[in-house]
């Protein structure tokens, strides 16, 4: 199943206005960047891109759990962010034979 | 978010003497997010915290259902999958990294009642909850896929435990049916029909608190009952607590240690309601 989603992300076959593959892509970078998951970027940079509205609808509940401890402002780095970085170069990402990531894209350009 | 349950599994892990130490430098596991991504680049997250985890020559031990599955899963494939295995290995060698293939990963959750005991945890209640009848609630991922800890569909382990420190679990049909994950976040209204869902059987069956295992599960079915109220026409203000703050409790342990009172829907009154909460 997950490799039905990958491959809807890479040949961007998801639909229109889906948020699922904006969260995950989201959730990626910052790990990425970061080695841990932040909450509250993911989640106000997804607000942000799928429904600016709905962010703002979500201060009142986003300023109670501030108030209550339990929404981190900070973010955290890890230390072997740059070892992670490493094996992640050194590693290939095996698709459906005869593709792999990004192949989708070279084609379209 | 998860600081409550941070905070009452330490104090409830001294109290059990479990040599608890975060493990150095640790890194996401990626959940399912990730995956939905990178394959490969989601099961590397999870195999540096198995070598980090092996160097220190500890079991793992997780209480986030999301990281005991990405954390088991990649240990079962690195045992038994050839190319994953080599695919894995070679990209932990260009960062001089090796994974050996020792370690176990577990729930805390497991780890008390299969290696503490009933007979431990007994010895540790200072306080009696009886009267208080609690949903165990379970969530979709700690049983599942590879059902290890428990049956996958009607497990019994939170069950046990909570009548080893005096509260009543109700039955509860929907213990491992999922609370959307996500989903609140990417489906809003399909999440809240799942955790409308999960309120009503829990208050069917007399339930006057849900106790979860999970950190997404608890901030699913907690933060979002007001939103569950605005679209279905209900009335839930169920509290809702992790495990740890219960045992933490029925140990003596007082509200701010255990992180009691920094729920957005209060379980004073429950609490009050049953017995004298000290602190």
């Amino acid at each position: 199943m997950y490799e039905l989603k990958r491959l809807a992300i890479e040949f961007g076959l998801t639909p229109k206005g889906a948020k699922a593959p904006v969260v995950a892509k989201l959730f990626v970078d910052i790990v990425n960047k970061n080695g841990r998951i932040a909450e509250v970027p993911l989640v106000s940079r997804f607000m942000l891109k799928t429904n600016l509205l709905g962010a703002f609808k979500m201060i009142p509940r986003a300023a109670k759990m501030y108030k209550r401890g339990r929404m981190p402002i900070t973010s955290h780095k890890i230390e072997g962010i740059a070892e992670l970085e490493k094996c992640a170069g050194a590693m290939t990402e095996p698709m459906i034979s005869g593709l792999h990531p990004g192949s989708a894209r070279e084609e379209r350009s | 978010m998860n600081k409550a349950y941070d905070k009452s599994t330490q104090v409830v892990c001294k109290a059990l003497d479990i040599d608890l130490a975060e493990l150095n430098d640790w890194n996401c596991c990626g959940a399912s997010a990730y995956l939905s991504i990178h394959e490969m680049k989601a099961h590397l997250l999870s195999a540096r915290n198995l070598v980090l985890a092996e160097k220190e020559k500890k079991d793992l031990v997780v209480v986030c259902p999301a990281c005991l599955t990405t954390l088991t899963k990649t240990n079962h494939y690195l045992a038994e999958e050839t190319r994953f295995k080599r695919t894995i290995d070679t990209a932990l060698k260009a960062a001089n990294l090796q994974y050996r293939g020792s370690v176990t990963v577990r729930h805390l959750l497991e780890v008390i009642v299969n290696e503490v005991g009933e007979q431990e945890v007994k010895a540790r209640i200072k306080r009696k909850l009886s009267g208080l009848k609690v949903a165990p609630y379970y969530g979709c991922q700690l049983t599942r896929p590879f059902g290890e800890i428990d049956d996958k569909e009607f497990p019994v382990i939170l069950d046990r435990l909570l009548t080893w420190i005096g509260v009543e679990p109700v039955d509860f049909p929907l213990k491992t049916k999922c609370c959307g994950g996500l989903l609140m976040m990417t489906n809003e209204d399909v999440a809240l029909g799942l955790n409308r869902n999960l309120l009503d059987c829990a208050k069917q069956n007399g339930a006057e608190c849900i106790v979860t295992i999970c950190p997404l599960c608890h901030m699913n079915i907690e933060t979002y009952q007001g939103d569950v109220n605005k679209m279905f026409g209900t009335d839930f203000k169920v509290p809702t607590l992790y495990f740890t703050q219960l045992m933490g409790l029925a140990f003596g342990f007082s509200r701010k240690e255990l992180g009691i009172d920094e729920e957005m829907i209060s379980s004073r009154p429950l609490l009050e309601k049953h017995f004298e909460v000290v602190g």
